[in-house]
């Protein structure tokens, strides 16, 4: 038999049997579907919150507030050590009196408290554009110490210090969605397997006679690898409908959440989507591996 | 053909299933392997197509050594060997062409191929009429029939039962034994477990292997019709005309 033939019989085999015990089938794609859909659901939080770090990262802004009352070349050696390293796009300097017109643009309702003072109510400051790479750089944190102790510093605000908090964060959230998933996994490669193996108990009579009149192993075995396949597959798919329901209603829903942006600003790319597929397929192979293990063990054309 | 040397076999915590047993069964003949329950009938049958494995010995079969034939290898070695069964082994959820067909299948011939042999080897045993109906629409006699021909649907060179009339009355018995014995007067080894007196008494000749508390303890050839005074005539006329 070639193998596009046998293929063939095995998915007609594997349909036949599935729907012969479908009652059992579906709780074993419940399974590996409620598994697959919070590993998806990690896998999408993970999404939306790297790609909203990213985003971030694009706009990454260091502000230098200047001592008052320093010379003037204290401030541009300042701004030359804030100019020198590669990941600074540019540098601008913003004096005191812009600084206090732009508080009153941005909040004009409050710009009648700043108008009866003396002085200009916020310091002169240098602002630095960063690249993205430089949050990764080791020499990044070092620069930056070097400027908040340099004289002409007065204060030193980096993004980059809540971008790593929640860098952090997003690492956690990885972390558990692992955990999470693998345990589940796991618990659905050993429900599928104990699905599996009571089909292959019920076929028991018919895979005797298969070996009897000499089929081979991969011929016995092939059906129930298809049907772990597609049961997997299901199951994947069933987890990713669902997950796609849930973030149309997130994204419908009247009030959006901080939380619900980021878990569901965006839906899972392609590439993750297909992901969850493959991870759904191998898991409902590896549950036929292990049933057909454990079946093995008790094999005999003779019953 | 079949050759078993010095085998010896004893089941973990049980009695020996057979000790020292050495015999030869040359092409085309026909063996009757008769002994009281717990003789070692089965066992023996089941190392012919490698279900069983000897603890000290060596079997050929077709020249090979059935005992150390890689795992892999089993299918190919079962492929040349026919096999029947007391209890039939047939599936009721499929058809007598579903039944038949599992070895075709597995050999990959086409679908119009699969219902011609299937056709073929149904033909041989009087169901060619029956090939969609279900076992559970078949008689006990019927049943024994199609496993007969899902034994012998590609023609192996050895067909073994294992008291094949065991579920049937003497007059299937009989029918059963006809077929078997024009299989065998086709050039098929036939190796028959029994130990029903009346199916060797009507046996027209051929070969009887007796075993007792897993010894081999006789191998006799059986008298040929013209050597009983004609008490086989009736079977062995038949032969051939069982469909």
């Amino acid at each position: 038999m070639n193998l596009t033939s046998a293929l063939l019989y095995f998915l007609r085999e594997a349909c036949r049997s599935l729907l012969r015990s479908w009652k059992i089938s579906f709780v074993a794609v419940l399974t590996m579907g409620i598994g697959l859909f919070l590993c998806s659901l990690f896998l999408l939080a993970f999404q939306n919150i790297s790609s909203l770090l990213e985003s971030w990262s694009q706009g990454l802004r260091i502000v230098v507030y200047l001592q008052p009352d320093r010379d003037e070349a204290e401030y541009e050696a300042l701004a030359k050590e804030l100019e020198n390293p590669s990941w600074v796009a540019s540098v601008s300097r913003v004096s005191a009196e812009e600084a206090g017109d732009r508080f009153r643009e941005a909040f004009p309702s409050l710009s009648s408290l700043t108008r009866d003072w003396e002085e200009p109510p916020f310091p002169a400051s240098l602002e630095a554009s960063i690249e993205a790479y430089a949050i990764d750089d080791p020499a990044f944190d070092t620069w930056l110490e070097a400027l908040r102790s340099h004289v002409a510093a007065l204060m030193v605000d980096a993004d980059q210090d809540w971008l790593g908090q929640l860098s952090t964060f997003l690492g956690l959230v990885t972390g558990a969605g692992i955990t999470l998933g693998l345990v589940f996994l796991t618990a659905a490669v050993l429900t599928g397997a104990s699905i599996l193996r009571l089909v292959a108990h019920l076929q028991r009579e018919e895979i005797a006679i298969m070996r009897l009149v000499g089929a081979t192993e991969f011929f016995v075995r092939g059906p129930f690898y298809v049907e772990g396949l597609i049961q997997g597959l299901s199951g994947a798919i069933l987890a990713l409908l669902t997950l796609g329901v849930i973030t149309l209603l997130a994204d419908r829903g009247p009030e959006q959440a901080l939380w619900s942006g980021l878990l569901f600003g965006q839906f899972l790319s392609l590439g993750g989507c297909l992901s969850i597929l493959a991870v759904g397929g191998v898991t409902g192979i590896l549950g036929a591996v292990v049933s057909l293990r454990r079946e093995g063990r008790e094999e005999g054309v003779t019953g | 053909m079949i050759e078993f040397f010095h085998v010896s076999k004893r089941y973990p915590s049980g009695p020996v299933a057979l000790s020292e047993v050495s015999f030869r069964i040359n092409r085309g003949e026909l063996v009757f392997l008769t002994g009281p329950s717990g003789a070692g009938k089965t066992t023996l049958l089941k190392m012919i197509y490698r279900e069983e494995v000897p603890d000290e010995g060596h079997i050929l079969v077709n020249g090979r050594n059935v005992a150390s034939l890689p795992r892999s290898k089993v299918p190919y070695l079962r492929r040349s060997v026919g096999v029947v069964f007391q209890s039939f082994k047939l599936i009721r959820r499929k058809t007598l062409f579903e039944n038949v067909s599992y070895l075709p299948r597995i050999l990959g011939l086409t679908a119009s191929e699969q219902r011609r042999v299937c056709h073929e080897a149904l033909s041989r045993v009087g169901l060619a009429n029956r090939m969609d109906a279900f076992p559970s629409e078949l008689s006990g006699g019927e049943q024994q029939r199609v496993t007969l021909a899902r034994a012998m649907v590609s023609e192996p060179e050895i067909l073994i039962a294992d008291e094949p009339t065991g579920n049937l009355d003497a007059e299937l018995s009989m029918d059963t034994l006809r077929l078997f014995l024009e299989f065998n007067s086709r050039g098929t080894t036939v190796f028959i477990a029994t130990h029903d007196g009346e199916l060797l008494k009507r046996a027209p000749g051929g070969r009887r292997l007796s075993l007792l508390k897993g010894r081999l303890v006789s191998d006799v050839q059986l008298p040929s019709p013209a050597a009983d005074g004609g008490s086989s005539q009736v079977l062995a006329g038949d032969v051939g005309e069982a469909r």
